[in-house]
C-alpha cells in the first residue's frame, strides 16, 4: 500500500515470449510511442514504466542457458496499490496491453481484469532491496511543483530590477496555478 | 557533457547477474533488515541520482512451472540521472563495501576496486534487448525534484504571507523569499 507517494515495492515481473514471437515483440515495443504519446501516459499515477526484451538468459561461464526462452520483463513505478494499477492499466489501456502481453505464455486478455492481475502477478520478481529518491511524492505533485518552479524562476528573472509598484502588478497579474 | 535543456535527464539500466546459490540465501536473509535500514540507505541517496532502484532474485522463471535455473540471478532496475557509465563508476568510488554487500557473490563479479573494472562488468550485464521506456518527468533530475517539492511548500507560505501587502513591503518579502530559497531555484 501507498501512502501518499509512490508504492514502495514497485511491479516487477518476468514474463515468457511465445516461441517464434520475440522479433515480433521487440517490434511491437518499439514501434510503441515515446513521452506524452507513451500508453503510460495515460495512467496519471506512473512515474516510470519500462517493458524490455530480455533475449535470453546467461550463466556463469557467459553460455546462454539452453531451454529458458526469451522473457519480457515489465516494470513500474505509481503511486496506487499494485491491484489498483493493474486494474487502470486493463480499463484505460486495453488494445496496447493485448497487443504487448498477448505475446507471452498464458496470457489471459485484458478483458478479463481479475485474471489478467493473477496472471500478471503469478509472474512477479519481489523487489528484495529498494531505493526511492523522492519517496513521499506523487507523480502529479513532482510534475506539478516542476512547474511551479520553471514559472518563480522565470517570474523572477522578468522582474529584476523593476520597481516596487510595478513588482506588485506583475505578481497580481501571474496565475501561478496554471502558468499565465 | 552535459544534456541540453529540455532533453531527457533520466535514464532506465535493466542488469541481470548470475550469482552462486548460498549466495542468494545470504541476500534473502539479509535484505529485509538492510531494506529498512537508514543506515545503508542512506550514503546512496545522498547520492541523488536514483529516482527509484530495485534489486530482486529470481531462480526459476516465475509461473512456468519449469526447473530451477542453474543458477539464481539478481534481477536489478533503476531509474536514474544521467548515463550508465557514470551512474556505476559513482556506486564504485562511493559505496564500495554496499557494491560488494549486493554483488559480491555473483560470478565474476570483480569487486568495485579499479572501477572501471566494475562498470565493464556491469555494462556487461545490462539487458540490452528492444524496449520502451517511460518517465513521467523526464527533465526532472532527483535533486530538482526535492528542491521543486521544498519550493513548492515555502511558495505556498509566502504566498498566504504576501497577499495583502503593500508595494514596498511585498517588494522586500519577495526579496527576502528569494534569497531564502535561492538554493531551490
Amino acid at each position: 500500500m501507498t501512502q501518499g507517494g509512490i508504492n514502495p515495492a514497485g511491479l516487477a515481473v518476468l514474463l515468457p515470449v511465445l516461441g517464434g514471437q520475440e522479433q515480433t515483440l521487440g517490434a511491437r515495443l518499439e514501434a510503441l510511442p515515446d513521452g506524452d504519446e507513451s500508453p503510460f501516459a495515460t495512467l496519471s499515477s506512473t512515474h516510470f514504466a519500462r517493458l524490455v526484451l530480455v533475449p535470453g538468459l546467461r550463466d556463469a561461464a557467459e553460455r546462454v542457458v539452453p531451454g529458458v526462452p526469451a522473457l519480457l520483463f515489465f516494470s513500474a513505478e505509481f503511486d496506487l496499490p499494485v491491484d489498483g494499477y493493474l486494474e487502470a492499466l486493463c480499463a484505460l489501456l486495453p488494445p496496447e496491453v493485448d497487443e504487448i502481453f498477448e505475446l507471452c505464455g498464458g496470457y489471459p486478455g485484458a478483458a478479463s481484469p481479475p485474471r489478467f492481475k493473477r496472471w500478471l502477478l503469478d509472474h512477479r520478481v519481489p523487489a528484495g532491496f529498494s531505493i526511492q529518491g523522492n519517496p513521499g511524492a506523487t507523480a502529479g505533485e513532482v510534475v506539478e511543483s516542476l512547474a511551479l518552479r520553471d514559472r518563480i524562476i522565470e517570474f523572477a528573472v522578468r522582474t529584476q530590477g523593476l520597481e516596487p509598484e510595478a513588482l506588485l502588478e506583475a505578481w497580481r497579474a501571474q496565475d501561478w496555478r496554471n502558468g499565465a | 557533457m552535459t544534456a541540453p535543456p529540455g532533453s531527457p535527464t533520466i535514464s532506465p539500466i535493466t542488469i541481470i547477474t548470475p550469482v552462486r546459490r548460498p549466495w542468494s540465501w545470504w541476500l534473502r536473509l539479509t535484505w529485509p533488515g538492510s531494506d529498512r535500514s537508514a543506515f545503508i540507505k542512506a550514503p546512496i541517496l545522498r547520492l541523488s541520482f536514483i529516482h527509484a532502484a530495485h534489486w530482486g532474485l529470481f531462480d526459476r522463471i516465475p509461473a512456468t512451472g519449469s526447473d530451477p535455473l542453474p543458477t539464481p540471478y539478481i534481477l536489478f532496475q533503476s531509474n536514474f540521472d544521467g548515463r550508465a557509465f557514470e551512474y556505476a563508476e559513482a556506486f564504485a568510488l562511493e559505496m564500495p563495501w554496499r557494491i560488494r554487500g549486493l554483488w559480491a557473490g555473483a560470478h565474476g563479479f570483480p569487486g568495485p576496486n579499479p572501477p572501471n573494472r566494475f562498470v565493464r562488468y556491469v555494462l556487461s550485464h545490462a539487458v540490452e534487448g528492444p524496449f520502451h521506456y517511460y518517465a513521467r518527468y523526464p527533465t526532472g533530475t532527483v535533486r530538482t525534484v526535492r528542491s521543486a517539492l521544498a519550493l513548492k511548500e515555502s511558495f505556498t507560505r509566502f504566498e498566504r504571507k504576501a497577499a495583502g501587502l503593500d508595494a514596498d513591503k511585498f517588494a522586500e518579502a519577495w526579496r527576502e523569499f528569494l534569497t531564502r530559497e535561492q538554493r531551490n531555484l
